[in-house]
């Protein structure tokens, strides 16, 4: 019979050596590869090391009884099917069986109708929960999936949000910067064309920023890695910086030692995610009014395998709540000037250089950043 | 006669420029405040005869203050034009005199202007 391909293992116990080889050959008549067992500690040993999918035990039996192994069965491996065997009024039992689980039971003497009536009703319900189970599950990844789904659309909404929420701050500074030049133009007040002049420079430079941090999120790619001079690549990293803060009263200093100190990196993003940190400083300390000089340190170190970038800023610092959501997609503490993107994409460049990045930061005091990434890459396992 | 008075809150210092500039060249003074913070210690001395009201700024949301300047009985008749990218999203700028997203339109911005403090 066409189910019985699922179920080939039965074990079969019964005390009575008699019935357990004329039931045995019946089952294997019937297709099933049969374990015979004369008494329960056998029956579970065997359970054990074979799991079969059907059981088919005698209820009355010195020692351990049919109820007890199947209460046992039941409780190893509630998928089991088990069968009891019973003799003529021992219909209390019977129904005892059934309260335990059993799927069917057996009168004595056993017809071969009666056997297999009560077999096709155990290879069903294994069918029907092997159906079940396959159902649940592909409506859980169904599930899963929906949710999956939810979350990238809920964070393109977001996405969006912020973006257009940015492009509007942006067009607004345009707007300004355009108003200003003609303005000063129709009134006459030459010299008023460099702050109009200044200020939509500094706006297209902030949508290059931003364009390039959208493209960055849109298309993760993986890294370029090459062996890059540290000296070199932080020479680099310091130049755009301080052409940044060249007319703000912000002191920038260089810690940089003279170790030469190679480092294996994809210079490009990892580039970015300095430039991002160092940008943070600067806004930190342009929007502290507190004290009277500002000064960014950017130092590097080195131990046995990683190299070690520091950025100390002596700025406005980051609140509690800022500091835990630092990282997080879209958050940003800059009102207008933010777009969320910055320390983001910083933190999974780090990740994907296998580094780590720490922050300490105090209100009113300052921030540090502490970025350690490996010497020489480590793949991923 | 003595010019009105605007004071412009916003954390943006080049939209705060161009406010500055859009209100100066229609005959009107101004008072720069670049947060909500900054805007309190104004409005304790000097009472201003507009202002305009970023909302998305840093140390301060510009709800907070509106909320604050409502509570100070000098304060509570300033006419507030609430010029924001976040304009809409919020609704507890009930009694704002007019509500501009960014990017605004200048004309129409001083045309509420005009029509407020005249």
């Amino acid at each position: 019979m066409a189910i019985s391909e699922y179920t080939k293992k039965i074990i079969l116990v019964d005390d009575e050596k008699d019935i357990r080889d004329v039931l045995e050959i019946t089952l294997a008549d019937m297709g099933y590869h049969v374990f015979a067992a004369g008494n329960g500690k056998q029956a579970l040993e065997l359970f054990r090391t074979e799991m079969p999918q059907i059981v088919i035990t005698d209820i009355k039996m010195p020692g351990m009884d049919g109820i007890e192994i199947l209460r046992n069965i039941k409780n190893e491996n509630p998928d089991t099917e088990v069968i009891m065997i019973t003799g003529h009024g021992d219909t209390d039992l019977a129904i005892k069986s059934l309260k335990y689980e059993a799927i069917d039971f057996i009168t004595k003497p056993i017809s071969d109708d009666a056997l297999e009536i009560a077999l096709k009703r155990a290879n069903e319900k294994i069918i029907t929960r092997r159906q079940l189970r396959k159902y649940t599950e592909s409506l859980e990844k169904l599930l899963r999936e929906k949710s999956e789904l939810q979350d990238h659309l809920s964070s393109l909404g977001i996405m969006i949000g912020s973006i257009s929420h940015g492009i509007k701050g942006l067009l607004t500074r345009l707007d300004g910067g355009v108003y200003l030049v003609e303005s000063a133009h129709t009134n006459k007040e030459y010299d008023d064309i460099g702050e109009g002049l200044d200020i939509l420079k500094e706006t297209v430079t902030r949508i290059k920023k931003m364009v390039l941090d959208i493209l960055y999120y849109a298309k993760e790619r993986d890294l370029k890695l090459e062996k890059v001079n540290v000296l070199q690549f932080a020479g680099d990293v310091a130049v755009v910086i301080e052409q940044k803060i060249d007319d703000q009263h912000i002191e920038f200093h260089r810690d940089f030692g003279q170790d030469n100190i190679e480092c294996e990196m994809d210079a490009e993003f990892f580039h970015s995610a300095l430039i991002n940190i160092l940008d943070n400083a600067i806004d930190a300390c342009t929007e502290d009014r507190s004290k009277a000089s500002h000064k960014i340190i950017f130092s590097i170190r080195q131990d046995n395998e990683n190299v070690i970038f520091e950025i100390h800023d002596n700025g406005i610092g980051m609140d509690t709540k800022t500091k835990e959501n630092i990282f997080n997609l879209f958050y940003s503490s800059k009102g207008s000037k933010g777009t969320g993107f910055g320390l983001f994409i910083s933190n999974d460049i780090i990740k994907q250089h296998r580094g780590t990045i720490n922050v300490n930061s105090v209100a009113e005091k300052g921030t540090y950043f502490n970025i350690k990434i490996p010497k020489q890459h480590i793949e991923n396992k | 006669m003595e010019n009105k008075k605007i004071l412009i809150i916003d954390d943006d210092q080049a939209i705060v420029k161009y406010l500055e500039k859009l209100f100066n060249n229609n005959g009107y003074d101004t008072i720069l405040a670049h947060d909500g913070l900054e805007a309190d210690d104004i409005v304790k001395e000097t009472t201003p005869d507009l202002i305009t009201l970023d909302l998305d700024m840093p140390r301060e949301w510009g709800t907070r203050f509106y909320r604050k300047l409502t509570k100070k009985k000098e304060c509570k008749d300033i006419p507030v034009i609430v010029v924001s990218g976040m304009a809409g999203r919020d609704h507890s700028i009930k009694k704002a005199v007019g509500i501009f997203g960014k990017p605004f339109d200048p004309d129409k911005l001083m045309a509420t202007v005009k029509e407020t403090i005249g």
